[in-house]
């Protein structure tokens, strides 16, 4: 390496000999015999040694030549360094790697050209080098003559022989490493923002080869598995041992199906257990790394931890099963309460109701409310009320409640409470109108009929009240009467035959009979009958009835009568009376216009009396079976039927120690059966009372 | 002549009822409520009582079932002018108790005389 050529000589008695230091860093020793002659034989030998000296200068002069070149072409920067660590040379590439020029930096000390932070490094190699124990090449900051720096490599080595004792010249080669050190620098930054992003995305990355098995994982796919950095990659089968037994299946399987397909893998989430015990969901996703020559390397893939997503996403779920759970209650409760709510948005007029609404208006949920459909559905009457209410409410104000009536596709009428307040935006401006409606239709009439028993109480007890007076006036008239009528009598029948006060007398007799004629009726009028139990032949009575029914019955009707005699029953005949007509218009109701049957029949079995009404009317189902006889329910419209009157024949029967029951399907009408216990009494010949129509 | 025991509290009544019965030959007595007719009861025995129901102090159902006991053989016909009362049916309550006979006034002479007789023709007890 070294160019330089130092000699040293020494004089001999009958030779020369010196040291030739090699290009190579060896030291050739060359000895030139002196013969000793006088006279002519010393100048010849003279001049042989001047030969032979000026060929080995020639040499060195060469070798010199050939190094220095050497050491100006090559892009290194050569320096050669005393004993005192001065530059003794420097080649030109200096110029280009620093900016210095060769000759400023001959006789500057090394050191005053490297950065202060890598000083003491550059000594040690210098020092190192000097005492022939170089070692690596030493990277530091070579400063610019422009008073900058650059990253360079140096490489020490001692220039003299390894034989020489003690400290030795250095030769230095510096490589320009600023683009190395910036791209490691770079490479460096890349690496860490990785690793940060990594982190900050809870995600590991792992490699594996399936063929030797080796793998590595990044320190945060550790830290994903709450691994030490430095334990070594576990091998497959004890990763799969952290995998959750449920899950240890399913993944094996995916990874190895990416070994085998060679294709990208699908997602897949799993389960770890963490030697801490804490479980974390992680998700994968890997795929298969190939060479340039497409054979594949490995499985490359990352690891997301996604434990919080898994949480959040459990969290949603219950959420979203409770609001469900929410809903399904409010629905329940909407309907035990009759009460449906709705959403209007004022700007588009749409609405939206809940299933409730649908119900209570008889709408199929097909139907899309709007404001001018709920307009529409209401009465005429409540259209303008109910325009004003939702007005209110898009001004901002909490309307009262109203209630409006609402006509039913079928004719009947419901009625609803309405309240509703507006809804703002955040900003406080009213985009809609949220409501309820509450459908009091039963409470109306149950008011309806409460007015109407209130009222039947009153009337009752006006009655009584009025039979108390009356009886009492009653009473007290009869006894005034009686001396009126008796004294009148008994002075007549004293007084002769002529005389002029018969006929005064016989005016107050004709008063006091008109006054007694009153009386009777007055009583007439606050009589009322006491219960009464008779052998009554149930034929008579129920002919009777049928004899009146077909007087007022349509004549589409047609009533058929099948009596058996012998039928008698412990009674009162008024109130079986009763029965029968209350059974037959029943039947006749249902029947209603079209043409139709009622056969009332009329058996005795034994020791019971069998009455029967069937109908060829629409029949009942089961809902309206079951409640029959209930006192007010009724399936005629509203204001038809009081639902009395079959309430009142099975109070009757009841009342006589009887049984009715009823059958009927829809289409195929309905059968009403009372059976009564039978009397062997003979019934008195008494015509039947007739009864006040 | 049979003797007629008439209880009334309507004094006009029982005079007319006196006249009445008078005129027909029977002998008569008098009382003004319950308690008096039972104490003439037993004093005279009469073969008939005549009595009305609803009076003050003792009414008419009281002493009907009265003078049954002391006399289970006793004749008796109830009147009354408040005949019914709402869904109380005096007469017939007094034939429970053991009237042989009832009657509503106001009636005439000739009819009370008729339901009188009846009642002396049938037999004690």
């Amino acid at each position: 390496m070294s160019s330089a050529v130092l000699a040293t000589f020494g004089l001999l008695a009958a030779s020369f000999a010196f040291e030739l230091h090699r290009a190579h860093g060896t030291v050739g020793d060359i000895r030139v015999d002196v013969l000793a002659w006088l006279g002519t034989g010393l100048a010849l030998s003279a001049l042989l040694m001047l030969v032979r000296e000026r060929r080995a200068d020639a040499a060195l002069r060469d070798s010199e030549q050939r190094y220095r070149l050497l050491a100006e072409n090559v892009s290194d920067a050569i320096g050669v360094l005393d004993l005192d660590l001065r530059y003794a040379y420097a080649s030109p590439a200096f110029h280009t790697l620093a900016g210095h020029r060769p000759e400023e930096l001959v006789g500057r000390s090394a050191l005053d050209l490297v950065h202060p932070d890598d000083v003491e490094r550059v000594r040690a190699a210098v020092e190192a080098a000097a005492a022939g124990t170089a070692g690596e090449p030493v990277e530091y900051r070579l400063l610019t003559r422009d008073g900058g720096a650059v990253w360079v490599e140096g490489s020490m080595r001692r220039l003299s022989g390894p034989q020489a004792a003690g400290r030795a010249s250095v030769v230095a080669a510096l490589r320009n490493v600023n683009r190395r050190k910036q791209i490691e620098r770079e490479l460096h930054d890349s690496h860490e923002r990785l690793n940060f992003a990594l982190e900050a995305a809870q995600a590991g990355v792992w490699n594996w080869d399936p063929a030797t098995d080796r793998r590595t994982w990044s320190d945060s796919n550790y830290q994903l598995h709450g691994l030490d950095p430095a334990c070594p990659v576990p091998t497959h089968e004890a990763w799969l041992r952290i995998v959750h037994p449920e899950d240890r299946a399913a993944v094996d399987a995916a990874t190895r199906g990416i070994a085998e397909s060679g294709r990208r893998g699908q997602n897949f989430e799993f389960r770890i257990l963490r030697p801490d015990g804490t479980m974390r969901w992680l998700s994968s996703r890997g795929r298969m790394v190939s060479g340039v020559d497409g054979q594949a390397l490995r499985i490359s893939g990352l690891n997301f931890d996604v434990s919080s997503l898994k949480e959040m996403e459990e969290a949603l779920r219950r959420s979203e099963a409770r609001l469900r759970r929410s809903e399904a209650h409010l629905a329940r409760a909407q309907a035990v309460a009759r009460t449906g709510s709705w959403e209007l948005d004022v700007r588009t007029g749409e609405a939206h109701w809940s299933s409730e609404m649908y119900r209570i208006l008889d709408l199929p949920e097909s139907w899309q409310p709007t404001r001018e459909g709920m307009l529409d559905l209401v009465a005429r009457d409540a259209r303008d009320r109910l325009r004003a209410f939702l007005a209110q409410a898009e001004g901002g104000i909490t309307p009262a409640g109203i209630e409006i009536r609402i006509p039913g596709p079928e004719g009947g009428t419901r009625y609803g409470w309405c309240e509703c307040e507006p809804a703002r935006s955040e900003s406080g401006e009213v985009t809609g109108i949220v409501g309820t409606l509450q459908d009091v239709t039963e409470l109306r009439l149950a008011e309806t009929r409460r007015l109407e028993l209130e009222r039947q109480l009153q009337q009752a007890q006006k009655m009584e009240a009025l039979g108390t007076l009356a009886g009492g006036i009653a009473h007290d008239l009869n006894n005034a009467l009686m001396p009126v009528l008796g004294m009148t009598e008994l002075i007549l029948e004293e007084l002769p035959e002529d005389s002029r006060s018969r006929a005064d007398l016989a005016l107050v007799l004709e008063g006091a009979a008109r006054a007694r004629a009153l009386v009777r009726q007055i009583l007439a009028f606050s009589r009322k009958e006491a219960p009464e139990r008779r052998a009554v032949d149930l034929a008579e009575v129920v002919a009777s009835a049928c004899d009146f029914l077909r007087r007022v019955l349509p004549a589409a009707v047609d009533l058929r009568c099948r009596l058996a005699a012998g039928a008698v029953v412990l009674a009162d005949p008024m109130q079986l009376h009763q029965v029968v007509i209350n059974l037959v218009t029943n039947a006749a109701q249902a029947i209603g216009e079209a043409p139709g049957a009622i056969t009332v029949e009329l058996e005795k079995d034994g020791a019971t009396v069998r009455l029967a009404v069937a109908d060829t009317g629409p029949g009942m189902d089961d809902a309206v079976l079951a409640r029959v006889f209930e006192p007010f329910f009724t399936t005629k419209p509203v204001g038809e039927g009081t639902g009395l009157g079959l309430a009142v024949v099975h109070g009757i029967v009841a009342g006589h120690h009887g049984r009715i029951g009823v059958e009927s399907r829809p289409g195929a009408g309905a059968v009403f059966t009372i059976t009564l216990p039978a009397t062997t009494a003979v019934p008195a010949a008494e015509s039947l009372p007739c009864p006040a129509y | 002549m049979p003797s007629i025991l008439i209880v009334d509290d309507d004094a006009p009544v029982r005079r007319t009822l006196e006249k009445m019965l008078e005129s027909a030959g029977f002998e008569t007595v008098s009382a003004a409520d319950g308690s008096e007719g039972l104490e003439l009861f037993r004093r005279r025995r009469p073969d008939l009582v005549v009595t009305d129901i609803i009076m003050p102090n003792e009414e008419g159902l009281g002493l009907i079932r009265d003078l049954r006991s002391e006399d289970p053989g006793v004749r008796i016909l109830a009147i009354s002018g408040g005949s019914r009362l709402g869904t109380l049916d005096f007469l017939r309550m007094a034939r429970s108790l053991g009237a042989a006979d009832t009657l509503a006034k106001p009636f005439e002479k000739e009819e009370f005389l008729t339901h009188v007789r009846r009642c002396l023709e049938m037999p004690a007890g």
